[in-house]
């Protein structure tokens, strides 16, 4: 656990620079982490956090990408390679929201595009297994760069994933090593029984009522404070704080400049998922059987 | 020549040279992109026009039927998704041009269209979209298809994507488009400097060259020998005049490993070392060869030539062409002597390298070159300083490469050099 509370920041869209300004402000404050959203009319969230990965070289860097906007292979490779550029620093936020984008194709490939809410979180569960399948083909200790044997890669430690669910297949391994952190942190917005909650390492409530309830699904539990709360955010059993909605004006100032650096004295850094106390993602890999649950 | 060539260089997000001399410290460290963002940084320090960051999304079986000898000698994977890694350039350089690999068979439309708008304005307008269609089956299980579309039908569907993109780039009030191939509702992707990325393509196929010509600002490609290099140039214009347009707004530039020396002949040792059946390169070139053909050239004797009634699954005409060659022969001895990656055999000192670059770039007419580290070879930081502290400061003298960059987004600088050639 640590021992401060967690600080993890939801930005606001705007443009390219004004939003990579505020992740910079953000790495010098201490937040742990900045969760970049995935709106259609703002940049795309996975490549501003690897634009961040450089000149904010602290912060923990979490992409919101949506399930319904490529397939499960794309997401998770560009996780991976976030992580490797961010040395172990990347985040998944998760979350099936309708984008107001559809795009289908002839191919016969399952499509959000007439699908019902209830289907759509079938699909959701679908994509995070599959996801978390081509997470784990390949083993950590796989890259072994062995002059004497000319092996760069140790070619037994990589599996062929064969996923195929309901909605989603994909044959496997990735093409990209292990990143270091094994896979992305994944972020979600706690709402009960949902696909995305139950697998997300780290939880934001709207009240503190819900935080039980989340933490029976996830390991840390964050409060979403807005507005005037954000300056002075209230007691809370939860391990930390979701600060939200908030844009370039007085109240921005004071919580970057006073509110974050009195809530996390010492900045924290290393993996993400180590700042947050979260448990190594271990090596999972299972033959895929359609009749199995995928460890995700 | 007035103006001087465009240079380009490409390269993998892959392992560098980590099992052979000069391969620096750490065999890991191009997983943070470090590398790469160190090379860009020395491309913009010498005034190369823009890097070319390559792609593909699998791990080949082709050579023995597993993953063995591709992890020997990483010619497609390990490789790391290009992407976040242009984006992270995008910042810690200011003039070059950053073109990113990205397959029409793999991504959906809405969502290539939708990343270039964020380089575009992450660059502020210097990215660029090399436009594949890729051909491996396994990268098409990768994404949830059982194979791949046949090749000149992934071309007829690549002109349709690009009309979504073009068209998710230019509007504003979002796109409702209902094609042949593809259906797309949502909000545009409006480019922020650009009116679209520079448009990048292969095209060696009479469908490719089609495309290129209708599609492309710049045509990368490797005709070898100077003969072949005008004749794929020429066909590239009179397909773009035949359709009306102007063949200046393309540029063909062709692929080159230079190998560069203190003298010719301390140039031609290393050009015979690294194509020697005795180099790790070697392995790296017949598992090449396998990728590209996705034939198992592990099931052929070395030391023979190619049986006249071999057959395969995979191309046809590389199994011919290595007939041919290998007859009375052997595929060992091929193997180590051909250059077939790159176009013009550029080998010697700086002098003598760009004597044969500026003859070149006079006969065919041409408007550049593409560099990469190709003939088996994984890069080196000591490979780029020999080109660019070698070869482009010769270049730069001759006027034949620029000492300084121009104004403006890439498009609009590329569209300026037009070629006195042509």
């Amino acid at each position: 656990m640590p021992t401060s509370p967690i600080a993890v920041w939801f930005l606001e869209p705007g443009n390219a620079a004004t939003m990579l300004r505020t992740v910079l402000h953000l790495d010098l404050a201490g937040a742990d982490a900045v969760v970049l959203p995935g709106e259609a009319d703002c940049p795309e969230a996975l490549l501003l956090a690897a634009a961040a990965s450089r000149r904010a070289p602290r912060i923990g860097l979490v992409a919101e990408i949506s399930p319904w906007s490529q397939p499960p292979f794309l997401t998770a490779r560009a996780l991976g390679t976030l992580d490797a550029l961010t040395r172990g620093r990347a985040g998944w936020f998760v979350s099936g929201r309708d984008t107001g984008t559809t795009c289908s194709d002839d191919s016969g490939r399952w499509s959000a595009r007439t699908a019902t809410a209830a289907e759509r979180q079938d699909a959701l569960a679908d994509y995070l297994a599959a996801t978390a399948a081509l997470g784990n083909s390949w083993e950590p200790d796989a890259l072994v760069a062995d002059v004497p044997s000319g092996r760069y890669v140790d070619a037994d430690c990589v599996h062929v994933t064969n996923y195929h669910g309901p909605y989603f297949s994909t044959r496997g391994p990735l093409n990209a090593p292990r990143p270091p952190q094994g896979r992305a942190v994944r972020f979600a917005e706690y709402r009960p029984n949902a696909a995305e909650s139950d697998v997300a390492d780290v939880l934001v409530v709207g009240s503190e009522e819900d935080i039980p309830a989340a933490r029976a699904s996830a390991d840390r539990v964050l409060l979403k404070v807005a507005g005037e709360a954000a300056a002075a955010p209230p007691v809370t059993s939860a391990d930390g704080y979701a600060f939200c909605g908030l844009t370039a004006d007085r109240l921005l100032g004071q919580v970057l400049h006073e509110t974050l650096p009195a809530l996390v004295p010492v900045p924290r850094g290393g993996l993400l998922r180590d700042r947050f106390g979260l448990s190594a993602s271990d090596f999972e890999f299972v033959p895929y059987h359609a009749e199995q649950e995928v460890p995700v | 020549m007035n103006e001087p060539m465009t240079l380009g260089w490409f390269v993998n997000y892959m392992p560098t040279g980590w099992n052979r001399p000069w391969a620096g410290p750490d065999p890991r460290a191009w997983t943070d992109g470090s590398f790469y963002v160190d090379m860009a940084k020395a491309l913009e320090r010498s005034c190369i026009d823009f890097v070319m960051l390559e792609d593909s999304s699998v791990v080949p079986e082709n050579f023995g039927g597993d993953m063995v000898a591709e992890f020997k000698a990483t010619v497609k994977a390990p490789k790391h998704d290009p992407l976040p890694l242009a984006a992270a350039i995008s910042q810690e350089t200011s003039r070059l041009g950053v073109v990113t690999t990205m397959s029409t068979s793999l991504y959906p439309p809405d969502r290539l269209a939708r990343m270039q708008a964020t380089l575009d304005e992450l660059s502020d307008g210097r990215n660029g979209w090399n436009i594949v269609t890729s051909f491996e089956d396994l990268a098409a299980r990768n994404v949830g298809l059982e194979k791949l579309w046949e090749h000149d039908e992934r071309y007829l569907r690549a002109d349709e994507y690009l009309r979504v993109t073009s068209e998710m780039w230019s509007g504003t009030d979002g796109i409702d488009f209902d094609g042949r191939y593809y259906r797309v509702n949502g909000p545009s992707a409006p480019m922020s400097r650009q009116e679209r990325p520079v448009l990048c393509q292969a095209g060696g196929s009479p469908a490719g060259m089609d495309f290129a010509a209708e599609w492309a600002d710049l045509i990368v490609s490797v005709p070898v020998g100077i003969d072949a290099m005008k004749k794929y140039r020429d066909g590239i214009r009179e397909r773009i005049e035949r359709s009306g347009g102007d063949p200046d707004r393309c540029r063909v530039l062709y692929m080159v490993t230079p190998i560069l020396g203190e003298t010719d002949a301390e140039a031609a040792a290393k050009r015979d070392r690294m194509y020697s059946p005795e180099s790790d390169n070697f392995l790296r070139r017949i598992v090449q060869l396998s990728n590209i053909s996705e034939i198992d050239f592990s099931t052929y004797d070395l030391d023979a030539p190619i049986p006249s009634d071999a057959t395969t699954n995979g191309a046809q005409s590389i199994l011919d062409t290595m007939k041919r060659l290998t007859e009375g022969s052997s595929l060992r001895q091929v193997l180590g002597s051909t250059g077939e990656s790159t176009s013009l055999d550029l080998v010697g000192t700086p002098a003598t390298v760009a004597d044969r670059m500026e003859e070149a770039m006079e006969i065919v007419g041409g408007d550049g070159f593409l560099l990469f580290h190709g003939g088996g070879g994984l890069i080196t930081r000591r490979y780029l300083d020999e080109v660019l502290d070698g070869l482009v400061p010769e270049l730069q003298r001759r006027g034949l490469a620029r000492n300084e960059y121009a104004e403006g987004t890439f498009r609009e600088r590329l569209a300026r050099s037009v070629p006195t050639g042509g």
